[in-house]
């Protein structure tokens, strides 16, 4: 009887880990990945958006306002922006190449990649469009339940 | 049956409409080449991207997509009445510039404004930019010039080049066409 439950309960805990994969993944990850070339040093982090999303529903309004005040208003055209930019096929929008610095900004599967290339440091930043999209109409969507409050 | 066809039918009309407008995407390409720097810079954005960020644009001289120009430089209002003036004659050459290393002409010619370089110019300069898109950038009020007006009248003229400057330091080329990718 013990055995029994406890494979339903390792079933039921790989289905809730496969689940919370699945659903991590849908959300994307935000990429942070900064390379020191002087110093050989290396910075990566990802972030996955579900947690970023979620902190947002326990972070307190008020630690947000400021933040959320600059998105005032802008609700509608962050909106329209990933709009398009979900539209859009995977495209490089931006390619700057000098003596010493590459710049990359393009849309990947979802996300949008910025690659710097300099003498000194190698910066590689990417972030899925719809949930950032999602957390910045939080943001503003707070701003605003904040202000009719006050 | 026939629901069945009738609904195959329907998913591919809507299928091919879909395509169809993906590929009737108009994207607006600048690019800016300096050998003597070994820069090169690419920009590729669909117009209606720029169409949806322009109000995003907020600086101290823009505000909803409209640029406010200082009037001592420029006057937003007298340059109106002048287009106005200009566009009520039809085609004829405005401007005419000449020095010692530039020589241009200005003009319009149809439905379009054209920059011209003239013979013996040492920097090739050609614009051709639709009437409706200096229209629609002089349809703000007071000193303000209407670039979202602007952006939208250009994504309805079509595809083609708008900017193309051959300079001995420098190219720039400004087109419109519906790929995302540069020719």
């Amino acid at each position: 009887m013990l055995f029994k439950l406890g494979i339903a309960a390792a079933i039921l805990s790989m289905g809730m880990m496969t689940m919370l994969g699945v659903a991590i993944h849908h959300a994307g990850f935000i990429v942070v990945d900064v390379h020191d070339k002087t110093k050989g040093e290396r910075v990566f982090v990802p972030v996955p958006m579900l947690f970023v999303n979620l902190a947002l529903d326990v972070v307190p309004d008020q630690r947000l306002a400021r933040l959320s005040s600059r998105l005032q208003d802008k609700d509608e055209w962050v909106a329209a922006v990933t709009h398009e930019l979900s539209e859009c096929p995977d495209s490089t929008f931006v390619e700057i190449e000098g003596r010493e610095d590459q710049i990359l900004v393009a849309k990947k599967g979802g996300n949008i990649v910025i690659d710097v290339n300099s003498q000194d440091a190698e910066v590689h930043l990417r972030f899925p469009i719809r949930s950032t999209a999602k957390a910045v109409a939080r943001i503003a969507e707070i701003d605003n339940q904040h202000s009719v409050e006050f | 049956m026939q629901i069945r066809r009738a609904l195959f039918l329907f998913l591919s009309v809507c299928l091919l409409a879909g395509r169809l407008q993906a590929e009737t995407k108009q994207w607006v390409h600048v690019h800016i080449e300096d050998p003597s720097k070994e820069e090169k810079v690419k920009v590729n954005i669909p117009i209606s991207l720029v169409e949806s960020l322009m109000p995003m644009i907020e600086e101290k001289s823009v505000e909803k997509g409209r640029i406010r120009l200082h009037e001592k430089d420029m006057s937003i209002k007298d340059l109106r009445k002048v287009w106005k003036e200009l566009r009520s004659e039809g085609d004829n050459e405005f401007v005419s510039i000449e020095n010692k290393d530039t020589n241009l002409r200005v003009f319009t010619k149809g439905n379009y404004l054209m920059v011209e370089p003239g013979e013996g110019s040492t920097t090739s300069i050609e614009m051709k930019i639709p009437l409706a898109v200096v229209d629609a950038m002089l349809s703000g009020e007071g000193e303000e010039l209407n670039l979202t007006a602007a952006v939208r009248a250009l994504k309805e003229s079509g595809s083609g080049d708008i900017i193309t400057v051959k300079d001995k330091d420098a190219t720039v080329r400004v087109w419109i066409d519906e790929s995302n990718k540069a020719r």
